[in-house]
């Protein structure tokens, strides 16, 4: 049956995010942005949350259960928009595995699982893990990445370079994409799970962002770094046998809904404060003489930021039901964040003189929004994705 | 949880509509279009239950929702968008049999199962000066998508009115687009109604309906125009290899493909809120109404621009989608009308029209 309501597990947990969001995040995020610093790794609103649960292992997913069908997807996509309505960026900064995580899920072996998960059942302290597959030279085309794996004896000695990678800095341990030959393309990669203090690793720049500043994109640096053997997820079998290592990397299809679903976060939070000024400008009786401009603009972001958030829900619901769901993951992705571009651009117009200030928040979410647009596949990389599946033809 | 599954009865109707888009409306929609829908097609779309989905059992109809009906409308249009708006017509006055006496309801149904060509036209006459006296209409529509409607619904500023072909004088018109379903202008004096309502509440929730299903044909429309520009880019080769594989009109492709996966989300989202009775269903018709337009508009638009100068000939349907689109899109005060309705303002809250006027919301 078609359906629209959000169950009532998720709807508490919605509840849970509202009260931090208010309380913290978006405080946080605006103080951040402020001082234009990440928030460190040592504040006390990460201990707070890791005491709620939040980043260790096992919150916010459902217990196993086969009888009922699965809602995990549905759920993230649901509280991602939540989280960015507060702040996306504070939403990142929180602890746990982040991008880290899928492939570790769906690579690792069971030990590894055991091994580099175990840190988020650490009671005393908050936790990071990071992935890093950007290059200085190689962000959309993964296939040209140049750092170097070769295998020394027991170990992998990787050399190279990566940007962009978030939490990457404090981290405990990252996922790192390296090729043992540039020239066999995605065939040739290897992801190995490299700790903070493996000598030859080094973090060299925190990167200076538009916006998004609460968490850090952090420059990496591999100089023979030599990275035991047991951390090369899944082992050697794994990218042996390349069908199973391309089903893995599909399955990151289920973080494009996720990260769509961000940016209807903020695009909903720049709706609110839109309709925030018209409702107190109008209660105050000075009506504002754009106001019919203002309602059609306010009217074309609640359509917007509903539809994208249907498409966000239906890729999940698909991926819930282990159903293909490429080509509706990629429309979520190359739908939301351009319409939440606009929209938070539209809230700017609205508020006018008064949204200009950076902590009038819609100036702060136009910064912000545009990286949802850059993240996880650009939205020119969705729409190769969605023709590709639509003509069955792929570039010539 | 949100849930995107259909029941088995949905998935069958919309199945059947399939069919006969594919196997009947599509491969005659030149003819249709020359000569207009033959009586025997109305017919069969009565007797295949198309056109009585919605109506109660009690009332010959299959006692299905909007939901349903709009899986189907989206097939149909897909087919033939004029001949799927020409062949569907009771179905417009199914929220007003809803609300009039059971007797006058059962007249009406039983005309239709006597003489399924009857034509029903719904009308936005909000911007048309129309005078309203004593319940009777005075005023001109220059066009409405009928060469003989027998019924028409209008909505005035305040009303919604129905009123029969009788009651007033019609003159043919040649419409550049919908030509299946024939056009004329039509001249009201004095015209008493056969029924008419004034509740906001009732007008707007034939006013949704009327939005809502006109939308599932703007899905289906811009639906066929992808599949046959995919079809078309995929075979015809420029510089060395298929137009699809060319990033520039690839994008396109992929731009259309979405963007008729939001309108077509939107279009069940208000149907559902239709058939649940939420009260908030005018403000999600308007907006899929408006997302509808929008992707019905552009994307017929730019299949034709796929197909090149071919695209521009009468050998391929793409510019018959084109011209169809725009002049279905008109319908029920286009999307000027629906922007209009929400342009009010109740509680912190884009409102429609009638409901903000009705409990005090205030314009500008
Ligand atoms: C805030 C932020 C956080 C990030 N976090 C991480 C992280 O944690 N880990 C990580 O590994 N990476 C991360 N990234 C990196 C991100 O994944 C890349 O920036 C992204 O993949 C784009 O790569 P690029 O920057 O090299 O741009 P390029 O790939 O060089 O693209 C430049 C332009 O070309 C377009 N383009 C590229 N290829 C094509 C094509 N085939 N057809 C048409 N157009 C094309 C792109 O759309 C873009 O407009 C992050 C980036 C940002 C901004």
């Amino acid at each position: 049956m078609l359906q629209f309501e959000i169950d009532p597990e998720t709807s508490q947990l919605l509840e849970v995010i509202r009260w931090l969001g208010r309380e913290y995040m978006r405080p946080l995020g605006l103080e951040a942005d402020r001082i234009h610093q990440p928030i460190p790794a040592d504040h006390s609103f990460y201990k707070r949350v890791w005491d709620l649960g939040i980043g260790r292992r096992g919150w916010a997913e459902e217990q196993p259960n086969t009888a009922t069908p699965r809602t995990t997807t549905r759920r993230g996509v649901v509280l991602a928009e939540e989280m960015s309505y507060w702040d996306r960026g504070v939403a990142v900064s929180l602890p746990g595995p982040g991008l880290g995580g899928p492939p570790i899920t769906l690579l690792g072996t069971a030990e590894q699982k055991q091994r580099f998960f175990a840190i988020f059942n650490d009671p005393d302290r908050p936790h990071w893990g990071a992935f890093a597959m950007t290059e200085p030279g190689a962000g959309s085309d993964v296939a040209a990445i140049r750092t170097r794996a070769r295998r020394d004896g027991d170990d992998w000695m990787l050399n190279g370079e990566k940007m962009f990678c978030s939490n990457g800095a404090r981290a405990d341990w990252v996922v790192v994409w390296a090729t043992v030959d540039p020239a066999l393309g995605r065939d040739g990669h290897r992801a190995f799970v490299v700790e903070r203090g493996t000598p030859g690793f080094q973090v060299t720049r925190i990167e200076d962002k538009m916006g998004l500043v609460a968490y850090e994109s952090a420059s990496l640096v591999f100089e023979n770094c030599r990275v035991p053997a047991a951390n090369l997820l899944g082992g050697e079998e794994v990218y042996r046998e390349r069908a199973g290592f391309k089903g893995a990397m599909q399955s990151f299809n289920a973080t494009r809904p996720i990260v769509a679903a961000m940016a209807i976060g903020i695009a909903r939070a720049a709706y609110d404060q839109a309709k925030e000024f018209v409702r107190t400008a109008y209660m105050q009786h000075r009506p504002i003489p754009r106001y019919r401009r203002i309602l059609d603009k306010l009217a074309w972001m609640e359509r917007k930021i509903s539809c994208g958030r249907w498409l966000c829900w239906r890729a999940a619901y698909l991926a819930d039901m282990r159903q293909p769901n490429i080509t509706e993951a990629s429309m979520a992705k190359a739908y939301c964040p351009q319409i939440a571009q606009e929209a938070t651009s539209l809230a700017m117009e609205i508020l006018s003189d008064t949204g200009v200030a950076k902590d009038a928040l819609v100036e702060k979410w136009f910064r912000d929004v545009k990286a949802m647009d850059i993240v996880e596949g650009t939205g020119q990389i969705q729409r190769r994705i969605i023709a590709r599946q639509l003509t069955g033809l792929g570039e010539g | 949880m949100f849930h995107f599954g259909f029941e088995p009865e949905e998935k069958l109707v919309q199945q059947t509509a399939n069919s006969f888009a594919r196997e009947v409306l599509r491969p005659a929609s030149r003819a249709h279009e020359r000569s207009g829908v033959p009586v025997e097609l109305f017919q069969r779309y009565w007797s295949l239950g198309f056109d009585r989905m919605e109506l109660p059992v009690s009332l010959e109809g299959l006692g299905q929702g909007l939901l349903a009906k709009v899986l189907t409308l989206e097939e149909l249009a897909w087919g033939d968008a004029a001949a799927a708006f020409t062949l569907d017509n009771l179905s417009w006055l199914q929220p007003v049999l809803a609300m009039m006496r059971e007797e006058d309801a059962r007249a009406i149904v039983t005309e239709f199962q006597h003489q399924p060509a009857t034509r029903v036209i719904v009308a936005d006459g909000r911007d048309l000066s129309l005078q309203v006296q004593d319940g009777r209409v005075s005023g001109h529509l220059p066009f409405v998508p009928a060469a003989e409607p027998t019924w028409l619904l209008l909505r005035t500023t305040s009303s919604a009115f129905l009123l029969r072909s009788e009651t007033f004088q019609r003159e043919p018109v040649e419409p550049g687009g919908l030509e299946a379903a024939g056009g004329s202008r039509l001249r009201l004096d004095k015209s008493s109604s056969f029924w008419s309502v004034t509740d906001p509440t009732h007008v707007e929730r034939l006013w949704s309906r009327a939005r809502i299903a006109l939308t599932a044909m703007f899905v289906g429309v811009a639906r066929a125009a992808l599949e046959y520009a995919v079809e078309y880019t995929r075979t015809r080769n420029v510089f060395g290899r298929p137009v699809a594989q060319h990033q520039g009109p690839a994008f396109l492709l992929a731009d259309m493909r979405t963007s008729i996966e939001a309108a077509r989300l939107a279009t069940w989202y208000a149907a559902k809120a239709y058939d649940l009775g939420a009260g908030d269903t005018a403000r999600w018709a308007a907006y899929a109404f408006l997302e509808g337009a929008e992707c019905a508009l552009s994307c017929t638009r730019d299949a034709v621009q796929l197909l090149g100068g071919h695209g521009f000939l009468r050998d391929h349907l793409v510019e018959k989608w084109m011209r169809d689109a725009r002049v279905l899109t008109l319908l029920c005060g286009g999307r000027d009308m629906a922007s209009e309705d929400l342009l009010y303002w109740k509680e912190g809250e884009i409102t429609p029209r009638t409901l903000a006027a009705d409990t005090g919301g205030k314009e500008d």
